[in-house]
Order: C-alpha cells, then structure tokens, then sequence
C-alpha cells in the first residue's frame, strides 16, 4: 500500500458531507441561550453586592463629609411656651416652635445660593462656597436661572392659599417697636432686590440607570445636590410655615427665658431673619429592569440630607438654628432609550419619588446680649411624606462593558406636603437639576 | 441548508465573537455536514455523531474568541481538529482502541496490490471505513485522512508507534480486501 493511494483516500474526503438531523441546530440554538442566560445570573448577582456595596461607601463619604460640624451639644429642651396672638388664633398651632413675632413683609429679598458640590466617585461636599462662584469636582457647569417662584414671606404665610402680610394684627405692645422699626429699615431694603443670580444647577435626581444592551439589570450609584437658597428679610423668622407671631409676656423677667430676653433687648433695634436652605444632597443606588431594548423600569433608594439655617435678631442678641433633616426616599421612574452605539447611550426618563423624613434635629442657640446663652435641640418631625415627580434626558458614555458614566439633566417638582416644617422643597418646589453617576450593568 | 461559499468568513467569526445568533446559523450551515462527515469515520453509531457535533459547535461557538482568522480554509481546518478531538474524546471514553480483529480472517493479500477507488462512490469507501474496528479505524482516520504521524497518534491514543503502525497496515489491508470485493461485486472489474 503506497502513499499514492492513500493521498487518495485523502483527497476523497476533503469536502464529503454527510446529512445532519433537522433538530441538531435546535438542540445548539437552546443550549447556546441557556448559557447566555445563565452567565448573565451570574454576574449579575455576584456584581449587585458590589454595587451596593460602592454606594453604601459612596453615602459614607457624602455622610463623613456633610457631618463636618462636630459634636451637637445636647440639653434637654426646656418647655418653649408657645403663645399666640387671639388674632391668629386660626392658625395651627405649631409644635414647640417659638413663635416670634414677625413682622414687615417686604423683605429684601436676596438670594445668593450655595453651591454643594458632590461628586460620584470621590465625594466632595462643600457647603460654604460662597455665591456665584463654582468649584467643581464633578465638573458640572453653571446655569443661570431664574427661580420659578419666589415666596417672599415664607415664614408668615400661609403656605398655599393667601399671601397676605401679617401686620398690624399684634396686639402686643412689645411687638409695636420691632414692626416700626422694620418699616423703617425696609425702605432701604427694597433698593437692595436682587433677583437675578447664578446657581450651580446640580441633581435632585435618585436612580436612573438606563437600558444597556441586552442587560436586563441595570444598578446604578449616583450622587446629586438640588439647588440651594437663601433669603435675608426684616423682623424674626422661623424654619416653619405658619408661623404665629411670638408675643413676649407682659412680665417677662429677664434671664428666664432666652427668647424672651432677645426679644426684650432688641426692642428698639433693627432686626433681620436671614433663613438658609442649603443644597440637599442625594445619594441613592437603583435597579433598572430592562422591559426589552427600549424601556427599562427602574427603583432603588435614596438618601437625602437637608440642612437649613435661620439667624435672626440683631447681632448681640439673636437665635441662630441649624436644622438637619434626613430623607430615605423610593423612586420610581420609566427610561426610555432614544439611540443607542457603541459609546453614547441617549435616554429620556420621567417618574416620581416619594421621600420620608426620618430622622431630623435642629439645634438653637441663643445670643443674649452679645453673649451666647443657651443652646437648645429638638428632634424634628416631618409626618407627612414628601412626593415630587421628574423628568430628565441623559447621555451615558461607556466607558467599558459594564461601566458606563452619565450625566442627566433634569426639572422636578415638588409637590407641597402640608407640612409646616419649610424645606427647600417649598421654598423651590420647582428645580431644574443635573445628576451625574455610574451606571454598571451586567449581562 | 445551503452552504455559502461566498461568505466572508472573518466577517462571520467577528459576529459569532458577538453573540449574533444568526452567524452561528450560518456558520453551523456551511459547516456541519463537513464535520458530521469527520466525526462519523471515526464514531459508527450516528445517534453518538450527532451529540458529538452539538458539542462541537457548542465548544466553537463558546471558545470562538481563542481561534484566529488565518485565511481561507483556517476556520475549516479549525472546526475539524475540534471534531475530531471531540471524537476522540469519546471514544477514549466508551471504546477500546486495543481491539483487534483475529488475523486469520484478514485475507492474504500482496502487498503491492492497492484496489483502484476512483470509480467508487464517496460514501462507499466511507461506509467502509465505519466498518472497521475501533482501533484500527481510528489509526488510518487519523493517519491516512488527517494526516498524523505515528508518534502523534501513539501519544494520542496512548498506545506505542508500532502498534500504530501496525494498527495502519492491518486497516489498509482489511479495506483492500473490501474495496477487491466491492469491485467484483459491482462489476467494476
């Protein structure tokens, strides 16, 4: 047998073909999805501890980084007695609040917003920059706006119905001096109404991780600070709606009392509230459901941090509160992916979100006579919960296959919660935003 | 299912890299016959053949990103060696490569005298060759059809070279005697 014959043999078989079974493709075809399927699982499970466990770390840092106050003194709250005109008896009765007596309705009113910057991987809060100028470590821009409403006597309204000015209606004589004196110094105050500013547009947005590819989970960390504002007016002010004028009593003696006492020296002199809402800040991690390639449905949880300020008084005698209040909030939301490479993912989203204060306290102290006399913490409450509803385009840059860095601007509104505890959320119910975040998706 | 001689074969194994499950159709079009005809030399019982290619493509589909476009005829030659790895495989694992069949039974035949094949039909001769038995078939496959020396084979199988040499000549012999058969009995000589 020479090699002839077998190259023969050889060349004999080079394109024979025998007939395969119909169902052999099939049988390839199902195992073929099966193992996409599983493979996708798999990932995705052992990726979602590690998102989550990225975002708690990034809701550390953000945590770490807003608690920069120190230690808050606590003293047990002393009984604040709330009293309140017969005129304003109509109005509801706020909890342990004192009620200063307000006064002046035309503020000056002006806003110069802070900015808070947050960025997603290395959280970098900043709470003190002062107005119009933006340090950025997020590198989001500036947005000149004007703000969709501004509600001039926040303190002294009634928060939807009428803005009407609570003057004239105190009966207390203690009261008569600090409103003329607010009168007076209004005039010059009007001159000063700037209505025009500069904010740092940041996110109000939770999750919102889009479709990717094929990946039916999508988990998303993002951070985002909402706008903040501030207001200077005449006269007292409380971080509250609603707020009945506090009427000094009659015989109030001196030292009993640190309210009292500041209301007492300050008769005869100018005072001015100065309340400020600081830009919240958000932290959240979400799930996104991809319904197929175009809609996603998404969820998750948010972190909120709220943090306002009021002074008000004159400056040797004045009460100063720093209110912290802390959010836990579920989102709900519907992305709809609009165009789709390699590297740009474009989606459009809407949805809502409902939040619940959790946890808030809000720390007083108490200037009597240049001197800082008392400090007094409460914890605050916000019973009801508080809903907005957004919407926003974003544009997510791949960065890899699973990693993906996006940036969504956004308007939200929020809707007002009946509460008379004054958020920023009543102040600007109202906001454009701009969130950036990662999005990991898996296969 | 028709075979596409035209495609272009890169453009095919990038999107098969990807996933597209329409590719891996095609791919499995032009291919598997081709590779259903390779297994079934090597594997006589076709309901073993056809598991053999389900993981033939299975394994090719999966381990695509390993296999490099090297010209025409690279995939071919590329899916043949997983088929008849995978042939081998599980004949290692069910079969017996030691067997033989009783030398008296081979007819005597000159060494010189090498049946002409020309005129007989493919599946013939391939039939033939599923006939043999175990050992010797899997000698001649892989050296007379794919090309393998013997101390490749003996590695392979685990056997020695010359029980792979003589695995080759006792297979050469029994096909002759078959194909002189053939011959006569078909009138072809």
């Amino acid at each position: 047998m020479d090699n002839q014959w077998s190259d023969k043999f050889r060349d004999r078989f080079d394109d024979f073909e025998v007939p395969v079974p119909e169902d052999l493709w099939d049988g390839i075809e199902l195992e073929m999805s099966r193992r996409a399927e599983r493979r996708r699982m798999t990932v995705l499970w052992g990726r979602r501890v590690a998102a989550v466990a990225a975002a708690v770390a990034v809701a550390v840092l953000a945590g770490v980084g807003l608690f920069h106050k120190g230690p808050e003194m606590r003293m047990e709250l002393a009984d604040v007695v709330v009293r309140h005109d017969s005129v304003e008896a109509e109005r509801p009765l706020r909890r342990d609040m004192n009620e200063p007596q307000i006064a002046g309705m035309s503020e000056t009113s002006v806003a110069d917003d802070e900015t808070a910057l947050v960025a997603v991987a290395d959280v970098a809060v900043d709470t003190d920059v002062a107005s119009g100028a933006v340090e950025s470590d997020g590198g989001v821009g500036i947005v000149e706006r004007q703000p969709a409403e501004e509600d001039a006597a926040v303190v002294m309204h009634d928060s939807g119905t009428e803005k009407q000015p609570v003057r004239k209606e105190v009966e207390d004589p203690a009261a008569a001096s600090p409103e003329a004196d607010v009168e007076k110094s209004t005039a010059p105050g009007a001159n000063d109404y700037d209505r025009s500013f500069t904010e740092l547009v940041y996110g109000s947005k939770s999750e919102r991780p889009a479709a990717r590819r094929s990946s039916r989970l999508v988990a998303g960390l993002q951070a985002a600070s909402l706008p903040g504002s501030s207001s200077t007016r005449a006269g007292y002010a409380m971080l509250t709606r609603n707020a009945a004028p506090y009427a000094v009593p009659m015989n109030a003696a001196i030292g009993q009392d640190p309210m009292n006492d500041i209301m007492i020296y300050n008769r005869g002199a100018e005072t001015t509230s100065r309340i400020r809402h600081r830009q919240p800040v958000r932290v959240g991690v979400s799930l996104c459901y991809n319904i197929n390639d175009r809609f996603g449905l998404e969820s998750g949880v948010t972190y909120t941090y709220l943090s306002s300020s009021l002074t008000s008084g004159s400056e040797n005698n004045r009460y100063e509160t720093n209110r912290m209040l802390h959010y836990v909030g579920i989102p709900l939301s519907l992305n709809v992916n609009l165009w789709r490479s390699r590297w740009i993912d474009v989606y459009v989203s809407a949805g809502g979100l409902m939040e619940k204060c959790v946890s808030g306290r809000a720390r007083t102290e108490y200037t009597v006579g240049g001197v800082s006399a008392t400090t007094k913490t409460e914890k605050v409450m916000v019973d009801p919960l508080q809903w907005s509803v957004n919407a926003a385009a974003g544009l997510q840059l791949n960065i890899s296959r699973h990693v993906g860095l996006y940036v969504e601007p956004g308007v939200a509104y929020a809707f007002d919660n009946g509460s008379d505890i004054e958020t920023i959320y009543d102040k600007h119910p109202f906001n454009f935003d701009l969130t950036v975040g990662l999005r990991f998706s898996f296969r | 299912m028709a075979h596409n001689v035209d495609i272009d074969e890169k453009e095919l194994v990038g999107l098969v890299r990807k996933g597209d499950t329409a590719a891996m159709k095609t791919l499995y079009c032009t291919y598997a016959g081709r590779l259903a005809a390779v297994c079934s030399r090597y594997v006589s019982v076709d309901d073993d053949v056809k598991d053999i290619i389900h993981d033939v493509f299975i394994k090719a589909f999966t381990s695509i990103d390993r296999f490099e476009y090297r010209g025409k005829g690279s995939l071919g030659a590329w899916l043949s060696r997983i088929t008849v790895n995978e042939a081998l495989s599980f004949l290692r694992r069910n079969g017996r490569f030691g067997e033989r069949i009783d030398d008296e039974r081979m007819p005597d035949m000159a060494d010189d005298e090498a049946p002409d094949i020309d005129d007989i039909p493919t599946q013939v001769i391939h039939d033939m060759i599923r006939r043999l038995p175990e050992g010797y078939r899997t000698v001649f496959n892989l050296n007379v059809i794919d090309n393998m020396s013997h101390s490749d084979i003996a590695r392979m199988l685990g056997i020695s070279e010359s029980t792979s040499a003589s695995q080759l000549h006792r297979a050469k012999r029994q096909l002759a005697a078959w194909i002189k058969e053939y011959r006569q009995k078909s009138n072809l000589d």
